[in-house]
């Protein structure tokens, strides 16, 4: 060793050196290039807190702070009886310069076209309004989701959490993804109520019953008869309702004011024992003819005609008017065949023998209406016939 | 009869027995190399800590780089005088003749002409390349034909380029942040679009005061007009470098990009201040056109060659696809290093009498017609005002 050192020591030293170079050198050129990452990630941090410190207005600093959702589910848009839970993906406390809480933003992400639509609500905690919405994430169709236009948007801003119905106007052709920032929204509220000294204001009220006005005379215009209880006094209330259950007329009790009109009219469709789908339109006594309808497929309506003989236990006639069309993709017996095959094969069995096909696949709206509407003809026959 | 003395670059006008020697023009490079290094470690270390965009030991590395950079081509150069001289391997011999052969200076060209990102081991061959094949081949210091930093950044460039922008490449911390600068230097957004508009080539980055003062992406040495010209000043004034080469350069890039500008209906003078304060222009104008040993020694040879180098500057980066033409261009030129000399010493001495006047010109001829076509085929004039002229080109 000795030897080989005293022979090549100068070499050694300098190829040392290079060695050292290449291992340092490198560990460090690799800490840098790393480091691109790392910053990158740190500055999309830093411009999404910004992006919430603006949408707030004012505010010198926000954190993050650690809460949970809370357990509460809602409608899924567009699937009748279906529901879900939002998520609350983020929760953050925006400061003033003197470190006083100022406003708060959730991130909560609901279903509307499709899961995952990602919107931040910033709520000023003093006033407890809505002060602004921010779309985080979304995965809803850009053409049907484009709609939601700054009109809609507009509905938000400050929108005050102390209203009863706290909803918001929907926008045509875009009911969905409306539905699902409408969900975020009322889904905050009960956050910020959890997190903050908020009571969500209430109506009291208690739907009893809602029962088809059977009437010949007057059917088509007061379709609906409901039973309600409300107020903190227990008033005791009986009304017709239209088909777009709105109220119509109070039969028992005290007339309610329109706030709780608004809630009844928002309550019935989820809460009514019976299918408000179905409505009745028309009744022409002298033909003896009822016309019934309920929304379909493509959003036009069904509509069946229908006439009884004198003692109302038959059928003379029967007509289905439709718009309906059917996706081949789905069912071979149909392929190209123009409507209406759906209706004429319902209404043929009907009439032989008054029962209902099973849904046809691939058209299971279209079926689902027409055996809604035959349902509601056969409760009108046995109403006017005695039980029949 | 004329008699002429030859030798190897470079001849000093200081006398060695004033103690005065080659180690005082690397000093005096360093110097003038001292604003650069200090302007390219603020803008991509200091300021960018400031920023809040790095922390500390990243804000030491374009520092650390460009160390590396002359500690890799002065032990490359150490190793191979140890390799190559048996019977002078001492530390004090190695010492010694690393003293005589400014065998930092290509390394530190090297690291400021590279990315801020490129890997240390992408360093470590690029120095390899500039001083042992670019130097130390030819029979080291003075021996050289290319200059061996940008031998050394040629090679990367055409072999490792990938790897480098794979590292992170040319942009700092704070300039990946810049929307504006859409991921690509001034003269990357020129070669790719081929516009001359002021709004993409220039606004992006700040303006022309900015791009002078060298504030925008851009390799680590390069971008600081103003750092670069103070060094320039310097070596003038220490006599190290003519005034005339850089000059005459920057104002052949200048006065051919302004004649591009005008036949493509760009008249402003923003175009041919843009083209000379970007792409490496000035640092190649003050630190590389000048190098003694690769560069004509007489004077008439330096004006020709520092036309030739505008012209072919211009060139390259107009009718080739080069994003820069600067190193392509001086590489080239090298080549002719010698021709230059020979043909210019004879004009010099013939002046117009044969065959001092026909070499004259053919040189001036050349340089024209270079000039011609660089522009005709840049521009717009070839197809609208020369259309036979147009048709042979």
């Amino acid at each position: 060793m000795k030897k080989f050192m005293s022979k090549y020591f100068q070499i050694t030293v300098l190829t040392s050196l290079l060695l050292l170079i290449f291992v340092l050198g490198g560990v460090f050129s690799r800490y840098m290039t790393s480091q691109i990452e790392v910053h990158a990630n740190d500055n999309a941090i830093k411009e999404f807190n910004q992006s919430l410190i603006n949408l707030v207005g004012s505010g010198e600093l926000i954190e993050e702070f650690d809460v949970v959702g809370i357990d509460k589910e809602y409608d899924i848009p567009g699937l009748e009886g279906e529901k879900y839970q939002p998520e609350l993906i983020g929760a953050y406390k925006v400061y003033d310069s003197e470190s006083k809480v100022i406003a708060v933003v959730y991130i909560i992400s609901t279903i509307g076209r499709d899961e995952g639509l990602e919107i931040a609500y910033a709520i000023d905690i003093e006033s407890k309004v809505i002060i602004d919405t921010m779309v985080v994430d979304s995965s809803e169709t850009p053409d049907y989701f484009q709609a939601l236009n700054f009109g809609f948007y507009n509905q938000l801003k400050n929108k005050t959490l102390d209203e009863v119905l706290f909803n918001l106007d929907a926008v045509t052709g875009a009911t969905l993804s409306c539905l699902a920032v409408e969900t975020g929204m009322q889904y905050a509220r009960e956050l910020f109520a959890r997190d903050f000294d908020f009571t969500i204001p209430d109506i009291v009220y208690t739907i009893n019953s809602v029962i088809r006005n059977f009437d010949k005379t007057t059917m088509a215009d007061k379709p609906f008869i409901v039973n309600i209880t409300y107020g903190s006094d227990n008033q005791e209330l009986e009304a017709y309702f239209d088909n777009d259950l709105n109220y119509l007329e109070t039969i028992s009790g005290t007339e309610p004011n329109q706030l709780y009109k608004d809630v009844f009219k928002d309550a019935l469709p989820t809460q009514a024992s019976i299918d408000l789908r179905a409505k009745v339109i028309d009744y022409d006594s002298t033909t003896r003819t009822l016309s019934v309808l309920t929304r379909a497929y493509h959003r036009d309506n069904i509509i069946i005609e229908v006439t009884f003989d004198e003692t109302f236990t038959s059928i003379t006639s029967l007509t289905i008017i439709s718009k309906e069309t059917y996706d081949s993709d789905y069912n071979d017996l149909y392929t190209g065949a123009p409507s209406p095959v759906i209706e004429n094969a319902y209404k043929d069995q009907y009439l032989a023998d008054g029962s209902y096909l099973d849904t046809f696949a691939g058209a299971t709206v279209t079926s689902n209406g027409i055996i809604r509407l035959l349902t509601l003809i056969d409760e009108v026959m046995s109403a006017w016939n005695g039980g029949n | 009869m004329a008699r002429f003395a030859g030798g190897k670059a470079p001849f000093l006008r200081i006398s060695d027995t004033k103690g005065h020697n080659t180690q005082a023009i690397m000093k005096d490079f360093m110097i003038a190399m001292s604003p650069v290094i200090l302007f390219s470690w603020y803008k991509n270390g200091i300021k960018v800590l400031i920023d809040g965009n790095i922390n500390f030991i990243e804000m030491l590395y374009p520092l650390f780089f460009i160390a590396m950079g002359a500690i890799l081509s002065t032990l490359m150069e150490g190793i191979f005088f140890y390799v190559t001289d048996k019977e002078h391997r001492s530390f004090q011999d190695i010492l010694d003749k690393l003293s005589r052969s400014y065998a930092a200076i290509p390394g530190i060209i090297l690291a400021l002409l590279l990315p801020l990102y490129t890997p240390i081991w992408v360093l470590m061959f690029a120095a390899f390349v500039a001083t042992i094949i670019g130097k130390m081949i030819f029979g080291g210091f003075g021996h050289n034909i290319f200059n061996p930093a940008l031998l050394g950044y040629a090679i990367v460039g055409f072999t490792l380029m990938g790897v480098v922008n794979r590292a992170g490449g040319l942009f700092n911390a704070s300039e990946v942040l810049v929307d504006a600068y859409a991921g690509a230097t001034p003269l990357g957004v020129l070669a790719s679009g081929k516009q001359l508009s002021f709004d993409l080539l220039v606004k992006p980055y700040g303006g022309l005061f900015n791009l002078f003062i060298g504030s925008y992406p851009g390799a680590l040495g390069e971008t600081s007009s103003l750092a670069i010209m103070i060094g320039g000043v310097y070596l003038v004034y220490k006599k190290i470098i003519k005034w005339y080469t850089p000059v005459i350069y920057v104002g052949t890039v200048f006065v051919l990009s302004w004649l591009i500008g005008l036949v493509s209906g760009e008249a402003g003078l923003w175009f041919p201040t843009y083209s000379i304060l970007t792409g490496g222009v000035m640092f190649a104008a003050v630190f590389m056109a000048t190098e003694p040993v690769t560069t004509p020694t007489n004077s008439l040879g330096k004006v020709f060659f520092a036309l030739f180098l505008g012209v072919l500057t211009v060139l390259f980066r107009f009718v080739g696809n080069l994003p820069e033409g600067v190193g392509t261009s001086l590489i080239f030129l090298n080549i002719f290093t010698i021709a230059f000399d020979k043909y210019t010493a004879v004009i010099r001495t013939k002046k117009l009498a044969k065959p001092g006047g026909l070499y004259l010109a053919i040189l001036t001829g050349l340089f024209i017609l270079l000039a011609i076509y660089t522009v005709i085929k840049a521009g717009n004039m070839y197809s609208l005002v020369m259309p036979i002229l147009g048709w042979v080109i």
